[in-house]
C-alpha cells in the first residue's frame, strides 16, 4: 500500500509540501530568532534580506516569523474544521441516503437552506456571534461545508445501494450495519476523498479570508489571512508582505489538492494497475 | 410428503398511478429436496419477483404480497428482517444474473467469501480461509490461492459467477436460488456453470431453483419445470414429460420456437402477440389473447390447475373439458 502511495508523483509532491508546512509550524520557535508579536520601529518595511528573509511589515515585525507561526493556526483550524464537516456531513449523508424516508426530507431541506448562504457569510455570522476563540473558528469554517460532504455521501449511497452486490450481500444475510460499513463506505470513499481534498483547500482559504476580514483569531496571534490583511495597506511600498502570505496559502491549498487527487487514483481499484 | 419449499397462492402487486401492477397472480410451486426446479417464462412474467419474495427482497410497502411461502412447512412470508437474516445465506442462498456486478468491486474476492463464512459459521479467519480455497476449488477455479487475492474486475464473468456460487455454497444452504445465472455468459462458460450446478445438486444434495428464459438451460439441469405466464404457473411437471408432452398451448408454443439443426424454414417460429401488460391483465386465462385455441370459457374464468398426468399439472380449459373439446376447436 505504502509503495503504491509513494509511486504516485502527485501524492509525493502534495505530502512533501504539507509535511514542510507542518514542520515549519511545529518547529517555528527554532526556525526564527524573532518574536511574532514584537514591533521594531527601526526596521519598518524592510525588503527581504539575510537578516529578514521575507522582509518586515509596517510595524517592523518579521514576516517569515509571522508566517510560520501563522501556519500553526491556519493548518490546525482548517484541519479540525474539515474534520468536523467530514464526520458530521458524511454520517448524515450516509444515514439519509440509506434509510431515506421522512428524515431524509427534513435534513435535505435543512441542507438546502445552509447551501443557500454563501459559505463565507455563514462563517462570518458564526464567527461574530460565537467569539474569536480557536474552536469557534473551527465551527465557523466547518459548519458551512457540512453540506458538501452530506451531498456527496448521500448521492453515493443512493447509487451504491441499488447495485447488485448490495442485493447479493443481502441474500447472504448481511445486515444494514455490515452493508453500510463494509460495502457502502469503501465504495463511496474515492468520491469523499475528492471532496475532502477540495474542501480542505477551501477551508484554508476560508480561514485566511476570515483573518483577512479581521474576524479570525484575535491579534496579535498571527494567521496567514491576517498577514495579507496587514500587507494590503502597504502593497505598493512593500509587496513582499502580502505576496509571501499569499504564497503560503497557494502552496498549501495546491498541496492538498494534489494529495487528494493522488489518493483517489490509488484508492480506486479500477484505476489500479494489475 | 412435506416439500422443502412450497409457494401457495402467492400474489404480488406494485401500486402505480396507472393501476396496480400484478407481477405475480396466484402462483403455486414446490421444490423438493435434492431436485432442480427450472422456472421458465418470458420477460415480465413474474419469475424473478417470485424468487425475490422467497428471500423477502421485495420491499413492502410499496409492494403488496399475499399468500404463503412454506419453508420446511413453516410460513416464512411475514417474518421480520432479523429472522430473515438467519435464513438468507445460511439456509437459502441466491446467485444473480450479472456476476460481474454481484461482487463488491473494492473487496478482494477471497475476503468476500471469508467474511461470509466467518459471519455464518463463526469460524476463525484462518480456518475460513482454507474453507474458501476449498470452495473455489470445488467450483472449478484454477489456482484458488492466487485467485483469492484478486479483485472482481480482474476476473472474467464466468469466474465471477463461480465465485458467487462458491460464496452461496459457503454456508451449505439447503436451497440455492439462481436468477438467470447464465444469461450474461457465453455458451461454453454457460455449459460449465450449468455443470457446476448439476454437480452441487448431486454431490451436496442442495436443491436448486433456476430461473431462465432459455429452454436449453432447463433441459440441461432441471429435474422439474414450471412454466410461468402472466404471473401464474400455467404448467408444471418433470422435465421429461414437459418436453415430450407439453399440454398448455403456451408451452407448446415455446417448444416450437426452439430452432433445431433440422429446422429448414427461413423464419423462426414465434408466439404471436406480446406479453400482457401487468397492470391490465386480460380476464380469465392470461394467455387467451394469444392462444389459437381460445374459446369463450377462456375469456371468462381462470382455468383450474389439473393433474393431467401424475406430477404433471396444467392450467388450461382444454384439459379440464377433456380431450374431445380440444380436438374440436383445433379443426
Amino acid at each position: 500500500m505504502l509503495k503504491r502511495l509513494l509511486h504516485n508523483k502527485m501524492i509525493v509532491a502534495g505530502a512533501v509540501i504539507i509535511l514542510i508546512m507542518v514542520f515549519l509550524a511545529v518547529a517555528a520557535p527554532i526556525l526564527t530568532p524573532y518574536d511574532y508579536a514584537a514591533n521594531s520601529l527601526s526596521e519598518m518595511l524592510n525588503p527581504p534580506s539575510l537578516k529578514h528573509i521575507m522582509g518586515t511589515d509596517a510595524y517592523g515585525k518579521d514576516v517569515w516569523t509571522r508566517l510560520i507561526y501563522g501556519a500553526r493556526i491556519s493548518i490546525k483550524v482548517s484541519f479540525i474544521s474539515v474534520l468536523i464537516a467530514l464526520l458530521s456531513g458524511t454520517a448524515i449523508g450516509l444515514l439519509c441516503g440509506y434509510f431515506r424516508g421522512c428524515l431524509d426530507f427534513f435534513v435535505g431541506r435543512l441542507m438546502d437552506i445552509m447551501m443557500s448562504f454563501p459559505p463565507i457569510l455563514l462563517s462570518m455570522i458564526i464567527a461574530i456571534s460565537f467569539g474569536k476563540t480557536e474552536f469557534n473558528m473551527c465551527l465557523a469554517i466547518g459548519i458551512p461545508v457540512i453540506p458538501n460532504f452530506y451531498r456527496i455521501a448521500r448521492s453515493e449511497v443512493l447509487s451504491i445501494r441499488e447495485r447488485t452486490f448490495i442485493r447479493a450481500s443481502q441474500t447472504m444475510g448481511a445486515g444494514n450495519a455490515y452493508i453500510i460499513f463494509r460495502h457502502v463506505i469503501p465504495n463511496a470513499l474515492p468520491q469523499i476523498f475528492i471532496t475532502l481534498s477540495s474542501t480542505i483547500g477551501g477551508c484554508i482559504m476560508a480561514e485566511s479570508s476570515l483573518g483577512f476580514l479581521g474576524l479570525g483569531i484575535a491579534p496579535p496571534t498571527p494567521s496567514w489571512g491576517a498577514v495579507i490583511n496587514e500587507g494590503k495597506d502597504v502593497l505598493f511600498q512593500a509587496p513582499w508582505v502580502a505576496c509571501f502570505g499569499g504564497l503560503m496559502i497557494t502552496l498549501t491549498t495546491l498541496a492538498f489538492n494534489l494529495l487528494g487527487d493522488g489518493l483517489r487514483d490509488v484508492l480506486d481499484p479500477k484505476l489500479r494497475e494489475n | 410428503m412435506e416439500h422443502l419449499l412450497e409457494i401457495q397462492h402467492l400474489k404480488v402487486e406494485f401500486p402505480s398511478k396507472a393501476g396496480n401492477v400484478h407481477a405475480v397472480n396466484d402462483a403455486n410451486l414446490y421444490v423438493d429436496k435434492g431436485e432442480t426446479l427450472g422456472i421458465v417464462g418470458e420477460s415480465g412474467c413474474g419469475k424473478s419477483v417470485t424468487l425475490s419474495c422467497i428471500l423477502n427482497l421485495v420491499e413492502t410497502p410499496p409492494a403488496i404480497i399475499d399468500g404463503q411461502i412454506l419453508f420446511h412447512g413453516e410460513n416464512i412470508l411475514g417474518k421480520n428482517e432479523k429472522e430473515f437474516n438467519h435464513i438468507r445465506g445460511n439456509r437459502i442462498a441466491m446467485i444473480f444474473q450479472d456476476p460481474m456486478s454481484s461482487l463488491d468491486p473494492v473487496i478482494k474476492v477471497g475476503n468476500q467469501i471469508v467474511e461470509m463464512i466467518v459471519k455464518h459459521k463463526k469460524l476463525r479467519k484462518e480456518v475460513a480461509r482454507e474453507e474458501a480455497v476449498r470452495l473455489l476449488r470445488l467450483v472449478g477455479i484454477p489456482d484458488p490461492e492466487e485467485r483469492m487475492k484478486s479483485y472482481p474486475h480482474q476476473l472474467s464473468g464466468g469466474m465471477c459467477q463461480r465465485v458467487m456460487i462458491a460464496m452461496a455454497l459457503s454456508c451449505e444452504p439447503e436451497l440455492l436460488l439462481a436468477d438467470e445465472p447464465t444469461t450474461a455468459l457465453d455458451v461454453t462458460i454457460q455449459a460449465q456453470i450449468l455443470g457446476i450446478l448439476n454437480n452441487i445438486r448431486e454431490e451436496l444434495g442442495t436443491s436448486v431453483v433456476i430461473v431462465t428464459h432459455d429452454l436449453g438451460v432447463v433441459a440441461n439441469v432441471a429435474t422439474r419445470i414450471a412454466v410461468f405466464y402472466g404471473g401464474r404457473v400455467v404448467e408444471e411437471g418433470d422435465t421429461r414429460s414437459i418436453f415430450k408432452n407439453p399440454l398448455h398451448p403456451y408451452t407448446k408454443g415455446l417448444m416450437e420456437c426452439i430452432p433445431t439443426l433440422q429446422t429448414e424454414d427461413e423464419e423462426l417460429k414465434v408466439i404471436e402477440g406480446t406479453v400482457p401488460d401487468l397492470s391490465h391483465m386480460p380476464s380469465g386465462c392470461p394467455f387467451h389473447p394469444r392462444c389459437k385455441f381460445a374459446a369463450e370459457a377462456c375469456k371468462e374464468c381462470v382455468p383450474e390447475r389439473i393433474e393431467a398426468e401424475p406430477g404433471h399439472f396444467v392450467s388450461c380449459h382444454r384439459q379440464g373439458k377433456g380431450e374431445q373439446g380440444g380436438e374440436h376447436e383445433e379443426e
